[in-house]
C-alpha cells in the first residue's frame, strides 16, 4: 500500500504559470526516492506539498489513502513528516543528543553512534561539527521520530563528493533498514544511482526514468 | 523537549546574548525601580505636607449681597466731648447657621473640623482680670471676650494646640449655662470647676449688661500654649488668660435679643486642601442651607504655595517614569527583533519538527522572562543606591528653585491669626527632606510593569515568526 500519493496534483504560484501540471504518483515505505530536475523545475515546490506545507492548486495529497487535509496540515507534518534541509537543520544551542530530543525522548546515543558519530562527538556543540556529521545528526533525528516519511531537499548539497556519497547511504539505508519512505531532492547523479526509484520533473509534469 | 527546557538552554548556551540581556534588563529595571520609588517618596512627601497643612475655608454671612440683611437705626448717641450727634445702625442676617447647620457640615467627608462662634465683650461680676498692655476705652474696663460655642473641642484655639484643656471637661453640644476659663484666671480669681460666674444681659435701654443676672458653671479650665510676647500690644479683653468660653444658649442669652439666635460665620477645617473644591462642592449642596444668605471664602494658597515645588518633582517624575518604560520597551523590542531575525532557521526547523509557532514564542518569552526576574532582582540594590542620591538631589534642586516662596510659606504658616490669638503652627513636613528607598510595593511594581515591557517587546519581536508561512520553511533553509 502506497504511503504518500498524488493525485492529478496541479500547482502554480502565480495564475497561469503552472509549476506542475496534473501530476500523479505514489511513493512507498522502505524505499528512497531521487527526485531530479533542472533548476526551477519545482522540486522543492513538490517536496512542500508531499511535506502539507502547501495545497496543492488542484488535485489531492494522500497519506495511507486519507487526504491529508483531512485531519489537517499540522497533524501531517507533526506525526508522518521528517524534513531534512540542505544546512542549518540543527539547532546551535543544543548538542547532537538534545537535537535528537526535539522529536522523540529516547537513548539518543546508540542511534547517532550507529550513524557514524564518535562519543565525544555527541554531546559537543553542534557548531564545531562538520557538514557531513551535521547531516548525519538530522538523520538520526528523522530516524528517532515516528514518522515514517522522511523528505530531504538537497541533503548533500553542501558536501564533498566522499561525505555526499556517506549519506547518502545512510538515507537509503534509512529505506532499507527502518523502512522509512525517503524522498530526496538532488541534482546529483551519484545520489540519484543509489534510489531506488528516480522520479524526473519536466515542465511540470513527473516521469519516472528506467533504469 | 519541553519548552521550559529549550529556554533554559538557550539561555545557558547563548551566554553573550544572555549576558548583555541581563545588562539591559537591570539597567532598564533600576530605572524604573528608581523612578516608581521617588515617586512614591515625593507622594508620600505631598500627602505629608498636605496633611500637616490642612485646608480652611470660611463661610459667612454675605453682607453686600444678601437679601436677609437687615440694617436697623439705633438711638442716636450724642458723644460727650465733641457734642456731635453719631447715628449707629444695627445690621445683622435673618437667616443664620444654625447648630444642626454644623452638625450636617461636620458630617460631610474630608471635613475634620467645623467651628463658629458668637463672640461678646461683657464684665462679669467681681472677675479681677489680668490688665493689658494698652489702655481700652473707659467702658470696656473690666470687660473680656466671651465665645458662645457649640462645643470647645472643635473650637481653632483647641484644634490648633494653641489652648489645652487642663482640667475638667469640654463645652459640648447639650450644654447650657456652663463655661471654660483659664486656669490662671481662676487661680487669680480662687476659682474651680463647678464654681459660678455671673453676667447679665444685655438691655438696648442702657446699652449695657444691665439686664437679669445669668450665672454660667465653670466646667472646665484651660492653659494656653504661650501668652503674648514681651512687648506685644493687647487689650485686656484680647489678653487670652482673660478669655471666657460658654455655651452656644449662654451666649445668646447674654446677647438679649431674639435677632442673634446662631452663627453668622462658619470656619471649616479640612484634611487634605487637595479636597478643597469637592469638600466646598458638597457643603454647597447640602439642604437647610440658604446660601442666598451665605458666601464661601476659601483660603488655600498657603497649600498652593507649599505643595508647588513638590507637585513639579512629582509631575517630572511621572513623565521621566513613563518615559523610560516606554524607551524600555522600544529598545528590547529593537534588540529582540534583530535577535528572532538571526534565528530564523531555528524557526524552520523547529517548524518542522511539528512545534507550534505558539510555543516558539512562549520559549522566546520564557528566555526573557528568566534572566529578567534576575535582573530586575539584582535591580533592588543597585536602585536602592541610586534612588536615594537622586531622590534627595531631585528634592533639593525642586526646593532651591523657589526659596523664596518657601519662605513665605513658612511664615505664613506661622503667622495666621484670628484676633491677637496667635495659632500654634507644627513644622511642615519637607523641612526634612524627602525620604527615598525601595519598598517591596515598588518591587513588585517593577514586576508588573517589566512583565508588561517584556511581553509588548516579545510580541513586537515575534512578527518574524508569526509572517513565517510553512511554505517558506524550504525555501529559507538552503
Ligand atoms: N514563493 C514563490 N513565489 C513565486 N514563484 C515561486 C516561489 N517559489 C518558487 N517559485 C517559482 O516556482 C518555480 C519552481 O520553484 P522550485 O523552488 O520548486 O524549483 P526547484 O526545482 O526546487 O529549483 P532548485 O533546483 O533551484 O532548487 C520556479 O520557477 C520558481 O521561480
Ligand atoms: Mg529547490
Amino acid at each position: 500500500m502506497p504511503t504518500l500519493e498524488l493525485k492529478n496534483v496541479s500547482y502554480a504560484y502565480e495564475k497561469g504559470k503552472a509549476v506542475l501540471q496534473n501530476v500523479s504518483g505514489a511513493l512507498e515505505t522502505g524505499k528512497m526516492y531521487a527526485i531530479l530536475g533542472p533548476s526551477g523545475s519545482g522540486k522543492t515546490t513538490l517536496l512542500s506539498l508531499l511535506g502539507g506545507l502547501d495545497v496543492p492548486t488542484q488535485g489531492s495529497v494522500l497519506f495511507d489513502g486519507e487526504d491529508i487535509t483531512t485531519k489537517g496540515l499540522e497533524h501531517h507534518r507533526r506525526s508522518h513528516i521528517s524534513l531534512i534541509f540542505q544546512s542549518y537543520n540543527l539547532i546551535d544551542y543544543m548538542t547532537p543528543v538534545e537535537n535528537v530530543w526535539l522529536t522523540a525522548k529516547l537513548d539518543a546515543a546508540p542511534i547517532l553512534e550507529r550513524l557514524g558519530l564518535e562519543q565525544d562527538e555527541i554531546t559537543r556543540n553542534v557548531l564545531k561539527l562538520s557538514g557531513g556529521q551535521q547531516q548525519r545528526v538530522a538523520i538520526a533525528r528523522a530516524l528517532a521520530s515516528n514518522a515514517p516519511v522522511i523528505l530531504a531537499d538537497e541533503p548533500t548539497g553542501n558536501l564533498d563528493a566522499d561525505t555526499a556519497e556517506e549519506i547518502t547511504a545512510i538515507l537509503k539505508e534509512s529505506a532499507h533498514t527502518f523502512g522509512k519512505c525517503v524522498v530526496v531532492v538532488t541534482h546529483s547523479g551519484e545520489v540519484a544511482k543509489q534510489a531506488d526509484v528516480v522520479l524526473e520533473i519536466k515542465r511540470g509534469h513527473l516521469k519516472e526514468r528506467e533504469m | 523537549m519541553s519548552i521550559f527546557k529549550r529556554a533554559f538552554l538557550y539561555v545557558t548556551r547563548k551566554r553573550g546574548k544572555t549576558i548583555l540581556l541581563f545588562a539591559i534588563l537591570l539597567i532598564m529595571a533600576t530605572f524604573v525601580l528608581t523612578g516608581l520609588s521617588i515617586w512614591k517618596a515625593s507622594e508620600a512627601a505631598q500627602l505629608d505636607l498636605r496633611q500637616s497643612l490642612g485646608g480652611k475655608f470660611d463661610v459667612f454671612v454675605d453682607w453686600s449681597n444678601s437679601p436677609y440683611v437687615v440694617k436697623e437705626p439705633v438711638k442716636d448717641e450724642v458723644d460727650e466731648e465733641t457734642g456731635k450727634t453719631s447715628s449707629s445702625f444695627l445690621m445683622y442676617s435673618t437667616v443664620q447657621f444654625t447648630p444642626e447647620n454644623i452638625t450636617a457640615i461636620k458630617g460631610v467627608s474630608g471635613v475634620k473640623y467645623c467651628s463658629a462662634r458668637q463672640d461678646n465683650l461683657l464684665p462679669f461680676d467681681g472677675l479681677s482680670l489680668f490688665p493689658g498692655t494698652i489702655s481700652t476705652d473707659a467702658k470696656y474696663q473690666g470687660y473680656t471676650k466671651v465665645l458662645g460655642v457649640c462645643n470647645t473641642e472643635d473650637d481653632e484655639l483647641f484644634t490648633t494646640g494653641t489652648l489645652t484643656l487642663a482640667e475638667g471637661r469640654h463645652i459640648s453640644d447639650n450644654d447650657t449655662h456652663v463655661a471654660i476659663i483659664s486656669q490662671d484666671l481662676a487661680e487669680r480669681n480662687e476659682l474651680k470647676i463647678g464654681d459660678y460666674l455671673t453676667a447679665h444681659r444685655y438691655s438696648v435701654e442702657d446699652q449695657g449688661f444691665t439686664g437679669p443676672e445669668i450665672r454660667v458653671q465653670i466646667i472646665g479650665l484651660f492653659t494656653p500654649h504661650a501668652v503674648e510676647q514681651f512687648g506685644e500690644t493687647v487689650t485686656t479683653y484680647d489678653k487670652i488668660q482673660n478669655r471666657v468660653f460658654v455655651d452656644l444658649q449662654t451666649s445668646k442669652e447674654f446677647d438679649g435679643g431674639e435677632i442673634n439666635y446662631g452663627f453668622s460665620a462658619l470656619h471649616v477645617t479640612i484634611d487634605d486642601p487637595q479636597d478643597m473644591a469637592r469638600v466646598v462642592a458638597e457643603v454647597k449642596a447640602l439642604p437647610g442651607i440658604d446660601w442666598k444668605a451665605f458666601t464661601v471664602e476659601v483660603d488655600n494658597e498657603t497649600y498652593e504655595n507649599a505643595a508647588a515645588p513638590l507637585a513639579t518633582l512629582n509631575e517630572l517624575v511621572v513623565t521621566l517614569l513613563v518615559v523610560i518604560i516606554v524607551v524600555s520597551a522600544i529598545i528590547l523590542a529593537l534588540i529582540l527583533t534583530l535577535w528572532t531575525k538571526t534565528r530564523i532557521h531555528e524557526i524552520g526547523v523547529f517548524l518542522s519538527v511539528g512545534i507550534r509557532k505558539s510555543a516558539i514564542i512562549g520559549q522566546y518569552l520564557i528566555e526573557v522572562l528568566l534572566i529578567a526576574v534576575l535582573a530586575f532582582g539584582l535591580s533592588y540594590f543597585t536602585s536602592n543606591t541610586i534612588a536615594g542620591q537622586i531622590g534627595n538631589h531631585l528634592l533639593e534642586q525642586s526646593m532651591q528653585t523657589e526659596p523664596e516662596d518657601d519662605n513665605d510659606v513658612v511664615s505664613v504658616a506661622a503667622s495666621v491669626e484670628i484676633g491677637a490669638d496667635n495659632l500654634v503652627q507644627k513644622p511642615l513636613p519637607t523641612e526634612n527632606g524627602i525620604q527615598v528607598s525601595v519598598g517591596l510595593d515598588n518591587f513588585a511594581q517593577l514586576y508588573l510593569i517589566g512583565l508588561a515591557i517584556v511581553i509588548v517587546a516579545v510580541s513586537t519581536s515575534s512578527i518574524t515568526v508569526m509572517r513565517l508561512k510553512p511554505r517558506e520553511i524550504l525555501s529559507k533553509m538552503s
